[in-house]
C-alpha cells in the first residue's frame, strides 16, 4: 500500500516518532528505571587478615625472545583460538632465544612475612623451556629451595604454555611440591602433570607430579595465609585457556596488593572486585606481575582507556613486566603511573620495568 | 528476453507446507554453513581463518557481495531469462555463489589490498604492514579490521540506498551504467562513513598515534571510550533496524509515504532512531545483568564492549527476523497489520532470546570458539554474517531450492522484459 500525504501530516507524524523513539531508548534508562532495575551494588567487605610484608623476586618474565617469530608461529597455526597445544612453537635458530630456542617463560618467587615475624615463600608459574626455566632456577637458588622444602606451595596462574609448560623444571628438584591450580585446567595441561608429550608444540614432562593437588573452583576466594588469599576468576585466557587465579594480599598499615601471573581478567576489573569484595580495598598499595595488555606490543584503543583510568586507582607502587608490554608501560610512565624500573638483565631488554631477577619489595 | 526484477515476479510455493518446508530450507542452509565454516574458518579446522579478523574480513565481503548482486547490481550482467529462470535453482544459484566469492577476492584481494594498502593507507594491507616490521600476527590482524569495518559500512549503506533512496539513478537507468553509478555512490558513502567513524579508530591503533594520518577519536566524550565500537555497536544496530522494519514490518511506517519527496529523510532518521533503540536497550539490558561498565576495564565491564555488544543483540535479532520472514514468510499474514506485527514482534524476541542463550552455550563446541559472553579475540558477528549471506543467497540466487519452488516460470518464456510491478525493490 502506497499513498502520499500532506506535508503537515508528514511532520507530525516524523515529530511524533521522534519524541516516541526518545521515550523508547532514553525513558527506559531514565533516572527512575535505573533505580529500579539496576539496584546499587552492595559492597562485601571479606576480611582476609593482614602481613607485614612481600618481597617479590622475578624468576622470569620472558616468556618468549622474539615477539615477531612468536606471532608468526601464531599466524601460522590459525590464530588466537587455535588451542595451545595445536601449535608448532619455533624452537630452534632464533637469534635472540635461548639456545635458539624462542621459548621463554614466566615464574615469580614470592616470600610473605607475616605479623609474627615468621616467613613463607610461594612459587608463582613455572615458565616455558624447561632448559630455559632450570638455568634461572638454579641462578637464583630456587633449585635448593625446592629440594630443601623451602617453597611452601607452587601456585599456578592458569595453564598457558608460558606459565605451566616448564613443570618439569620444578619437578625435577620436588616432584611432590603442593601445587594450586584453577579448577578450569585443560585435559591435555594434566596430561602433561602426570607425565605427558605433545610433540607438535614440542612440548614433554618426563617427571610425573607426586604431590598433593589441590584445585580452586572458579569465582571464589580462597584464604592461604593470614593476609594472603587466592582468588580464582572465570576469564578467557585465549588458546583453549579458561579461568585464572590471583593472589591478593592486605598489607598491614599501606593496603591491598595484587600478584598475578598474566590478569587476563584484567587490572580494572580486578581492582574493582577486590574494592567491592574485600575489607581495604579502597587503597592499592601495590600491584605486580602481567598485566595482559600488549604482550605482543600489539595495541587497540581500549588499552588507551585503561592508560587513561588507571591513575584514579591511585595505586602507589605498580611493579609490572611480561604480557604488560612496553609499549603499555611507556605510555603509563608519561601518564604519570608509578611504574617501578629494573634493571634490563638476564635477557630482559629494556630497564623499564621489573625484569629477570630484579625484586619487588611490598 | 531480460528479467530485469527477478526476486519481485518469481513466485515461490513451498514444495511441502510451510513449516516442513522452511524447517527443511533452513537445516539445507544451516548444513552448507557448518561445511563452510568448518573447511575455512573453524579453528579446530582445514584453513583456520578464524583468526579472527582474517576470516572475518572476508565473511563480510561476501555479505556485501551477496547485498550488492540482488539489491543494487539485480543479477545485472546475467538478467536474461535463460540464466535466471531456466537454468535449475542449484545450478544458477551455484553460479552465483560463485561471482559472488570472486567479487569478495576481488575487493579484499585487490581493491583493498593491493591498491589501497599498497598505494594509500597501509593499514589496508598486511603486506604493507609486514614491510613496516609490524609483527606477522598484528599485521594480519590489523588489516582485515580495516577491510572488516569498510565492509561492514558498506553493509550498512545498501540497504540505506536501496530501501530509502530507491537505488538511485538505478531504477531509473535499469541498465549497467545505471547499476556501477548506484554502486560507485554506495561505495563512495561508505568511504565517507569509514573514515568518519572507524579511521580515528586505526590512527591510534598504532604507537605512537598516528595523529597527522587520523584525528582523535571525536567520541571519546560521548562515549567514555576510544574504541570504535561505540561506533560499530550503533552502525549494526541501524543495520538490524532497516531490516527488521523492511522484512519484519513489511517497511511500515515509511511504506505509507511511499511517494513523497521527504521519504528519504523519514525512512533515514526514522530507522536510525529504531537502531538507537535497539542500542541502547540492549545496552541497558546489559547493565541489569552485568551492572555499569567501567572504563579501562576487560570483558563483559569493558566500556566499549558493551557498546559492541549491543549491535551483536541487534543482528542477532535481526538473524531471527530474517529466518522468520525468509523461510517461515513472515507468519502469521492472515490477520490485520497490527495483530500481524504484534504476533511476529513476539516471535522474533522469543527468537532472539532463545538464539543468544543457544549461542553462547554452545558456540565454543559448535564453532571452535572459546566459552564465555566477552571474548576479545571471538566475535559471534563473523558466524552470523555468514549464516546472513547465505540465507540471502539461498533466497535470491537459489529460489530456496529445495524446501520451494518457483510457479510461474512460464511467464518468462516469451514476455520481452518483465520489471517489478511496484517498482519496490523485493527483499523476499
Amino acid at each position: 500500500m502506497t499513498t502520499n500525504i500532506t506535508r503537515g501530516n508528514f511532520l507530525k507524524g516524523m515529530a511524533m516518532g521522534t519524541v516516541a523513539g526518545f521515550f523508547a531508548s532514553q525513558g527506559i534508562s531514565s533516572t527512575v528505571f535505573r533505580s529500579y532495575l539496576v539496584p546499587e551494588k552492595k559492597r562485601k567487605s571479606i576480611d582476609i587478615g593482614e602481613l607485614k610484608g612481600i618481597t617479590i623476586k622475578t624468576i622470569s618474565e620472558t616468556s618468549w625472545f622474539d615477539n615477531y617469530v612468536q606471532q608468526n608461529d601464531f599466524k601460522k597455526a590459525g590464530g588466537s583460538l587455535v588451542s595451545q597445544y595445536d601449535v608448532a612453537f619455533t624452537t630452534k635458530d632464533v637469534a635472540a632465544g635461548y639456545l635458539g630456542n624462542n621459548a621463554g617463560g614466566y615464574s615469580s618467587l614470592i616470600e610473605f612475612e607475616f605479623m609474627d615475624g615468621s616467613k613463607k615463600k610461594l612459587l608463582l608459574d613455572t615458565g616455558w623451556n624447561v632448559d630455559w626455566m632450570t638455568r634461572r632456577y638454579q641462578e637464583e637458588g630456587i633449585d635448593k629451595m625446592l629440594r630443601n622444602n623451602e617453597i611452601d606451595v607452587l601456585f599456578i596462574s592458569h595453564d598457558h604454555y608460558d606459565h605451566y609448560w616448564g613443570i618439569e623444571a620444578a619437578f625435577k628438584f620436588k616432584p611432590d611440591i603442593t601445587m594450586m591450580i584453577p579448577n578450569s585446567f585443560m585435559e591435555d595441561s594434566y596430561k602433561l602433570m602426570s607425565g605427558g608429550n605433545f610433540p607438535k608444540p614440542p612440548i614433554k614432562n618426563s617427571i610425573p607430579f607426586k604431590g598433593n593437588l589441590i584445585k580452586h573452583d572458579l569465582k571464589k576466594i580462597y584464604p592461604l595465609y593470614p593476609g594472603v588469599a587466592a582468588v580464582t576468576f572465570a576469564c578467557p585466557c585465549g588458546r583453549g585457556v579458561w579461568g585464572e587465579q590471583v593472589l591478593v594480599c592486605n598489607v598491614a598499615g599501606k593496603g591491598v596488593a595484587t600478584i598475578t601471573g598474566c590478569c587476563h581478567m584484567g587490572l580494572i576489573t580486578l581492582l574493582e572486585y577486590i574494592k567491592n569484595n574485600m575489607k581495604g580495598g579502597d587503597k592499592v598499595y601495590g600491584v605486580y606481575g602481567g598485566l595482559h595488555i600488549s604482550p605482543y606490543d600489539d595495541w587497540n584503543p581500549q588499552n588507551d582507556d585503561l592508560v587513561r583510568t588507571i591513575r584514579n586507582y591511585k595505586v602507589e607502587r605498580l611493579g609490572c613486566n611480561h604480557c604488560t608490554g612496553y609499549i603499555t608501560v611507556e605510555k603509563m610512565i608519561t601518564a604519570g603511573v608509578p611504574v617501578v624500573k629494573g634493571t634490563a638483565r638476564n635477557k630482559t631488554k629494556r630497564d623499564i620495568y621489573l625484569g629477570n631477577g630484579d625484586t619487588m619489595i611490598l | 528476453m531480460k528479467i530485469l526484477d527477478w526476486v519481485s515476479v518469481r513466485k515461490l510455493e513451498s514444495r511441502w507446507g510451510l513449516f516442513p518446508s522452511g524447517i527443511l530450507n533452513v537445516a539445507v542452509m544451516l548444513t552448507v554453513f557448518m561445511i563452510l565454516w568448518r573447511v575455512f574458518m573453524d579453528p579446530r579446522g582445514t584453513m583456520r581463518m578464524y583468526t579472527p579478523m582474517y576470516g572475518y574480513a572476508y565473511v563480510q565481503w561476501f555479505l556485501v557481495s551477496v547485498l550488492i548482486a540482488w539489491l543494487v547490481m539485480r543479477l545485472w550482467p546475467l538478467q536474461n531469462s535463460t540464466m535466471v529462470a531456466r537454468l535449475h535453482p542449484a545450478l544458477k544459484g551455484g553460479i552465483w555463489f560463485c561471482l559472488c566469492a570472486l567479487f569478495m577476492l576481488f575487493m579484499v584481494n585487490v581493491v583493498l589490498k593491493m591498491m589501497i594498502g599498497g598505494m594509500s593507507i597501509p593499514y589496508f594491507s598486511e603486506a604493507t604492514l609486514l614491510s613496516l616490521k609490524e609483527n606477522a600476527f598484528n599485521a594480519r590482524e590489523y588489516s582485515h579490521q580495516a577491510i572488516t569495518m569498510v565492509g561492514g559500512m558498506t553493509a550498512l549503506i545498501i540497504p540505506i540506498w536501496v530501501l530509502h533512496l530507491k537505488n538511485w539513478p538505478a531504477r531509473e537507468i535499469q541498465r549497467g551504467s545505471g547499476y556501477v553509478t548506484s554502486l560507485m555512490l554506495i561505495f563512495f558513502l561508505a568511504t565517507v562513513g569509514f573514515l568518519l567513524l572507524y579511521h580515528p579508530h586505526l590512527g591510534i591503533l598504532f604507537y605512537p598515534w598516528q595523529v597527522y594520518a587520523a584525528s582523535i577519536p571525536w567520541w571519546e566524550g560521548l562515549a567514555n571510550t576510544l574504541s570504535s565500537n561505540f561506533c560499530l555497536g550503533l552502525m549494526m544496530s541501524w543495520t538490524a533496524a532497516l531490516w527488521i522494519i523492511q522484512v519484519t514490518y513489511e517497511g511500515y511506517p515509511f511504506k505509507l509515504i511511499d511517494n513523497h519527496p521527504l521519504r528519504p529523510l523519514a525512512g533515514i532518521l526514522g530507522t536510525l532512531l529504531f537502531g538507537l533503540i535497539l542500542f541502547s536497550g540492549f545496552h541497558f539490558l546489559q547493565e541489569i545483568a552485568w551492572g555499569a561498565p567501567v572504563r579501562g576495564a576487560k570483558l563483559v565491564a569493558a566500556v566499549d564492549w558493551r557498546y559492541l555488544h549491543s549491535g551483536e543483540t541487534s543482528l542477532f535479532m535481526l538473524l531471527i527476523s530474517l529466518i522468520w520472514g525468509f523461510y517461515f514468510k513472515n507468519w502469521p499474514r492472515q490477520y490485520s497489520v497490527e495483530v500481524n506485527f504484534l504476533i511476529r514482534t513476539v516471535i522474533v524476541g522469543i527468537g532472539t532470546f532463545l538464539f543468544y542463550n543457544f549461542y553462547y552455550k554452545f558456540n565454543a563446541g559448535i564453532l571452535g570458539q572459546q566459552p564465555g559472553y566477552s571474548n576479545p579475540l571471538q566475535f559471534p558477528l563473523a558466524a552470523t554474517s555468514l549464516i546472513v549471506a547465505l540465507l540471502l543467497a539461498h533466497s535470491w540466487f537459489f529460489d530456496m531450492w529445495p524446501g520451494e519452488k518457483v510457479t510461474n516460470l512460464q511467464e518468462f518464456v516469451e514476455e520481452p522484459e518483465v520489471t517489478s510491478p511496484a517498482g519496490e525493490p523485493a527483499t523476499r
